[in-house]
């Protein structure tokens, strides 16, 4: 361990012994050496990254066996992955890092080589977007699945997450049913529930076909594997859910809108003193004319969304404006006060120009 | 079976112990002079305010940000009958989200917020989370009423602990943080 | 690894359906909010998944905006039964960082109270894990009543029993109490006997043998292969211990051996774990006779500490196994990038290995020989 750290003294980066040893190993792999602290380091390209990594698994001399740690980072520009790597053969340290575009998150997987790298690749891949090609399974570990941000990265923030959270998903979802109301052939995309349901109709579908022609267990599992393979693709690519007519809204919206009005009517008739009965037969009334209007083309419920809209958008736009001076703040590195002071002030020029 | 006879022995000799455990909510264990429940402000008894100026070092170092000030001009200054310039206006502690990490007790240049070592206080249980955000009154109440004899304080001061020089004097402090976070910021 | 010669459904005699069965989240078995669906045919498991993320409270984003000193509260809630030994390497990782070297005496008082922990910690297994065999009650009564003795012991030093908060870079918060030794002796006296109590509970247990040898027999490869790390990779037979390959702190200065086991099987791993206990006893005896007056906080230590650019993958043994903190630094009062390599997260990824092929009662002890501990795994 204090060998290491009497390394690190030298100015100019000074290839460690491991180092040395995977340049002669690997010619013509390009290894930029980082001096950090314990472990010696490299950063590879991910054009060699396969090769680099298979000769660090299967080479006699370096045989490092065990991935003790695989972590994700975000650079801004980029997307780096961190392995650390120990070799109980040899008594080898190495951490080995590589990059990747933000625009193109992908780095090749090594659940292959170490079984260990399998759920830290899935959480690395759930924080940072980074897909792992060739992975077996990565669906997201410890957020829930669906989740259409990535919480680890810098642009993710961590003060007014609930809002930002908020107006980050709304407004996806309003944009995808502009988009399907401009276009009129893209419906409004299933719901998670709807998609779970299709998928089952789909799997029980499939496996009564597979018995009734008799197959085998193994096979009948094919079956029904190449059933909701289809079914995922034919959902990537817009074929399921076109076929349904875009709804003026959805059953929970209504179902908020009636409670809404539920509420309204009820308020109203306390207001003018009503005995129960009345009361009742007021609300029964409201609930009426509200279904009638419902039927009649929905007018008022297409006014209902808007008008939230404009605030969701305000704070969409608030969440933006936090990221954007903090993010600022953090390049030029700021101190926490400073920071908060400076996203602060942001904040206020923000709400000035609203006001304006 | 001679497992189970080396087993049933073990078991036989621990029947003869005295009991560890206490009645709990009759009988009380006592609690050490260093235990950490919540934290609570202090009462400056001999000026007849609390020791809290409000300057915010604790807030501003609180984790979790449960803590929120606010200062103001003391009116005992005027009169004379204080040394000190600013005193705390408002003070809220969120209950349910300190977890009570000691760093505000730390950082605190006027020791004017302790750390509870006794079993009085704040009732914790209620219907509303609303209900453990406490005021300066509610905070201040164990100390004023006497209920809470001889808080700890690390014996070697802040500064051992790492975080900040002790000052005495309101202004010196005021200054210190200035030209420290000016320095180094 | 499989115990039991599965035969697979096409050559049983009537039709079978897998079925799948649900365990948790909130099932005594799971120790936490896990959940596992298992897949079985009959009483023989085929299939494991594993689910978790119910803890998740983005213990690896906030100390990215906090103070360096402010995150090591954070840290003892990953892992909530091994606070101390979590600090440690945190703040070891902060310490390489900034080049703050901590006194020696701070450094004897660390590696005490990481080495009771560590106790507590087998101590909460053995108790949790004879539970799950079917002895109620009893052996996890033993093993409270003594991890009650050392959390008595810390809330004196530290005034907390759980959430220590007590490790500072450069040092620790404050200086132990005038009769620590004293204390220490006599609570460390205590221990041993409740040590053989335990032992006398559980080593020749016929319950315990029966449920327990043979069991998700694991090779030293595949171990090292899952990235197994602790009592589960010395339990194969492998002798590796991060205090003796690389010495951190002061580990260097003490003797005491690493038990290791043979077979890979559940219960070499609960007898790894009891000597463990017997060695940390010998490292506080032997800290407690050599540990000097002096300072206990490094000198010269700024009010905002700044971390010059840089990284680095400090890594502690735990009682779970290898805990590893990855820190990223730009200059600024706070992490750049702070990883936490938990390391239960890194052994339950290996569940599903250890438990295909084995029968449902048995998944519920291999979860328990894991000893996993969800703030952590969940982080």
């Amino acid at each position: 361990m204090t060998q290491e750290t009497v390394q690190e003294a030298a100015p100019p980066p000074e290839p460690g012994p491991l180092a040395r040893l995977l340049q002669e190993l690997l010619p013509g792999v390009g290894f930029a050496i980082t001096v950090t602290l314990l472990d010696e380091t490299v950063t590879i390209g991910r054009d060699d990254f396969t090769r680099v990594m298979e000769t660090l698994k299967g080479h006699e001399r370096l045989r490092f066996d065990y991935l003790r740690c695989l972590s994700g980072a975000d650079y801004l520009t980029e997307l780096e992955t961190v392995y650390h790597f120990y070799s109980f053969e040899h008594g080898h340290k190495l951490a080995v890092k590589v990059r990747c575009p933000y625009d193109d998150p992908h780095v090749p997987t090594v659940s292959h080589l170490w079984a260990a790298a399998n759920w830290h690749e899935r959480e690395t891949h759930e924080m940072y977007g980074i897909v792992f090609d060739g992975h077996p399974d990565l669906r997201p570990l410890l957020t829930e699945e669906g989740l259409g941000y990535f919480p680890l990265r810098k642009s993710h923030p961590l003060a007014d997450i609930e809002e930002w959270q908020e107006g980050y998903l709304s407004a996806i979802d309003e944009a995808k049913r502009q988009a399907a109301s401009a276009g009129g052939e893209a419906a409004p995309p299933m719901s998670k529930v709807e998609i779970a349901q299709a998928k089952a109709k789909l799997m029980k579908e499939a496996r009564d076909k597979a018995r009734a022609e008799g197959l085998s267990p193994e096979d009948e599992k094919a079956a029904v594997r190449a059933a909701i393979d289809k079914f995922q693709e034919d959902l990537e690519s817009g074929a399921v859910g076109g076929a349904a007519a875009p709804a003026p809204m959805s059953k929970v919206e209504l179902a908020q809108a009636k409670a809404k009005v539920i509420t309204k009517a009820r308020s109203e008739a306390r207001g003018q003193g009503m005995t129960t009965e009345d009361e009742k037969a007021f609300v029964a009334e409201a609930i009426k004319k509200f279904s009638e209007e419902q039927a009649g083309g929905g007018a008022p419920a297409a006014a209902a969304p808007k008008k939230e809209m404009s605030k969701i958008e305000l704070a969409q736009a608030k969440a933006k404006v936090i990221t954007k001076a903090r993010n600022e703040a953090r390049a030029k590195g700021m101190s926490t006060e400073d920071e908060k002071k400076f996203v602060a002030e942001a904040l206020k020029n923000f709400s000035a120009e609203q006001d304006a | 079976m001679l497992g189970i006879l080396k087993a049933l022995k073990t078991t036989i000799q621990a029947a003869a112990r005295k009991p560890v455990t206490v009645q709990y909510p009759t009988e009380k264990k006592e609690l050490p002079h260093r235990s950490r429940g919540f934290p609570v402000l202090l009462w400056d008894f001999d000026k007849d305010e609390p020791f809290c100026t409000g300057c915010q070092v604790c807030a501003r170092y609180c984790p979790v940000d449960c803590i929120t000030v606010t200062m103001k001009d003391n009116p005992k200054k005027a009169a004379g009958k204080s040394k000190r310039k600013k005193i705390v206006d408002h003070f809220y502690l969120d209950y349910a989200r300190c977890m009570r990490c000691d760093i505000c007790v730390e950082v605190c240049n006027f020791d004017a917020i302790v750390m509870n070592n006794t079993w009085e206080g704040v009732e914790l249980s209620r219907y509303d989370r609303q209900d453990l955000v406490l005021d300066k009154d509610a905070l201040l109440k164990q100390s004023r009423t006497g209920r809470l004899k001889d808080p700890f304080r690390e014996p070697m001061g802040v500064a051992h602990s790492g975080w900040s020089p002790k000052v005495e004097e309101d202004e010196e402090a005021e200054e210190t943080n200035a030209s420290e976070e000016g320095g180094e910021g | 690894m499989a115990t039991i010669d599965y035969t697979i459904p096409g050559e049983h005699d009537l039709e079978t359906l897998d079925i799948h069965v649900n365990v948790g989240p909130q099932h005594p078995a799971t120790h936490g909010v896990f959940r596992m669906v298992l897949t079985v045919d009959g009483e023989v498991v085929t299939d494991v998944d594993p689910i978790i993320g119910y803890m998740h409270r983005g213990n690896e984003k906030l100390p990215e905006n906090c103070d360096f000193r402010q995150a090591i509260g954070f840290h003892d809630r990953t892992d909530y039964l091994a606070q101390f030994n979590t600090e440690h390497c945190y703040v070891q990782a902060v310490e390489k960082l900034t080049g703050i070297t901590p006194t020696e005496r701070s450094e004897y008082i660390r590696v005490i109270l990481a080495e009771l922990n560590r106790i507590t910690s087998h101590q909460m297994f053995v108790g949790a894990f004879s539970t799950d065999v079917g002895i109620f009650g009893t052996a996890f009564m033993y093993a409270f009543r003594d991890r009650e003795l050392i959390q008595d012991f810390f809330e004196e030093i530290t005034g907390e029993r759980m959430m220590y908060n007590y490790f500072r870079p450069g040092g620790v918060a404050w200086d132990v109490p005038d009769n620590f030794r004293e204390r220490c002796r006599q609570v460390i006296g205590q221990i041993k006997k409740g040590i053989s109590d335990l032992e006398g509970l559980i080593v020749n247990n016929e319950v315990v043998l029966a449920r327990c040898c043979g069991l998700s027999r694991m090779s030293t490869a595949d171990a090292i292969n899952w990235g197994v790390s602790g009592p589960l990779l010395r339990a194969t037979g492998l002798e590796y211990d991060l205090r003796k390959a690389e010495p951190y702190s002061i580990y260097d200065r003490f003797e005491f051996d690493i038990p290791t086991g043979k077979d890979g099987d559940i219960y070499d791993r609960v007898i790894v774990r009891i000597e463990e206990m017997k060695q940390s006893v010998r490292i506080v005896e032997q800290a407690l006779l050599r540990m000097p007056d002096g300072p206990i906080m490094a000198e010269g230590l700024k009010r905002v500490l700044r971390a010059p650019e840089g990284e680095v993958y400090m890594r502690v043994e735990g009682p779970r196994g290898e805990y590893g903190v990855y820190l990223v630094a730009t200059g600024a009062d706070k992490p750049y990038r702070h990883r936490v390599r938990a390391a239960s997260f890194c052994n339950l990824s290996a569940l599903r290995a250890m438990s295909v092929g084995n029968y449902v009662s048995d998944v519920v002890i291999i979860l328990g020989s894991i000893d996993i501990v969800l703030g952590e795994v969940d982080r």
